[in-house]
């Protein structure tokens, strides 16, 4: 069962390829503001998204 | 009133969103497999975006299907990871205060018990901390928080006594615990016939800063494994080289 679940998931394991993975956790790592400020942004994203979008669109 | 809503509203929604991104963001860049799945499914996820968006018949029907079961594939095959990950979240990973310096002493007990090991093809498996902490995997361990001696290390890796099948943890100039057992790594370009062990101390290096020393019950060689990477060092200057790179 496993290995079936593997076989399906290994190509996208292979895309999202450690070395974009590492870069963004070494990043983060050193920088531990990031994570409250990207956190700040997806927020402002999803608020704009909820809030403000639906009064744009009308 | 701001869009219709009240503000004091907004305000608070904004503040429990943005404590519930915080945490996940943080879940995912503890641990670079976890980030490296997460990258996958926003390419899945993206695509079936686009699949709908410009009516792929075949394509958007199989990746609608596909993003269905992507989280419960992802429970099941990165279980381990996941609890590793939520542990980080709520403990933190990083240990209070600076990193503990090893003396002199410390690693050179470190590579006589090694070369000693492994000219007895006795295996052992030493994992010596630096920033990241180490303390989950403590935690299920024996601890000992004894001073590092050649003697001691020699004697928890004797053949079948209690302690000899897991890891040692080094925090400076003590063993934490000993016992303890890491997640294994998955790494596909690693040598099948490698034993669990370096398999251990692989998993470890790729999702800490740690060093781990790794030496073979089967050829006697020693090997270190870190940031993901195993170097196989049979030579007891080279060993002491790379711990005093590691240990300053």
């Amino acid at each position: 069962m496993k290995k079936l679940l593997m076989m399906i998931i290994e190509p996208f394991k292979g895309f999202g390829n450690r070395i974009m993975a590492e870069k963004i956790a070494i990043l983060f790592n050193r920088h531990k503001a990031l994570v409250y400020v990207f956190a700040a942004l997806i927020t402002i994203s999803i608020l704009f998204v909820v809030y403000v979008l639906p009064h744009i669109l009308g | 009133m701001l869009f219709g809503t009240p503000v004091w509203k907004i305000i608070v929604d904004a503040y429990i969103v943005w404590i519930l991104v915080f945490f996940v963001v943080k879940f995912l860049v503890s641990n670079k497999r976890m980030l490296s799945i997460a990258i996958s499914f926003l390419f899945v996820y993206a695509l079936a975006w686009i699949a709908n968006h410009f009516e792929l018949l075949i394509s958007s029907s199989i990746l609608t299907y596909l993003v269905q079961w992507l989280p419960v594939l992802l429970i099941i095959i990165m279980a381990p990871d996941i609890r590793r990950s939520l542990e980080m979240v709520w403990k933190g990973d990083i240990r209070d205060g600076s990193f503990v310096i090893s003396s002199e002493r410390t690693k050179n007990s470190i590579v006589e018990a090694a070369t000693t090991m492994a000219s007895q093809k006795t295996g052992a498996l030493i994992t010596i901390e630096k920033h990241n902490t180490l303390d989950q995997y403590a935690d299920r361990a024996v601890t000992l928080n004894a001073e590092v001696s050649k003697e001691l290390l020699l004697n928890i890796f004797t053949p079948k006594t209690p302690l000899h099948d897991g890891a040692i943890i080094i925090r400076g100039d003590h063993v934490l615990c000993a016992g303890a057992y890491f997640v294994l790594s998955d790494n596909q370009n690693f040598e099948k016939t490698m034993g669990s062990r370096h398999r251990a101390g692989l998993g470890i290096s790729e999702i800490t800063d740690s060093m781990t020393i790794i030496v073979s019950e089967e050829t006697g060689n020693v090997s270190i494994a870190i940031e993901g990477i195993m170097l196989k060092i049979n030579d007891r200057d080279k060993l002491l080289e790379y711990l005093n790179m590691f240990m300053k």
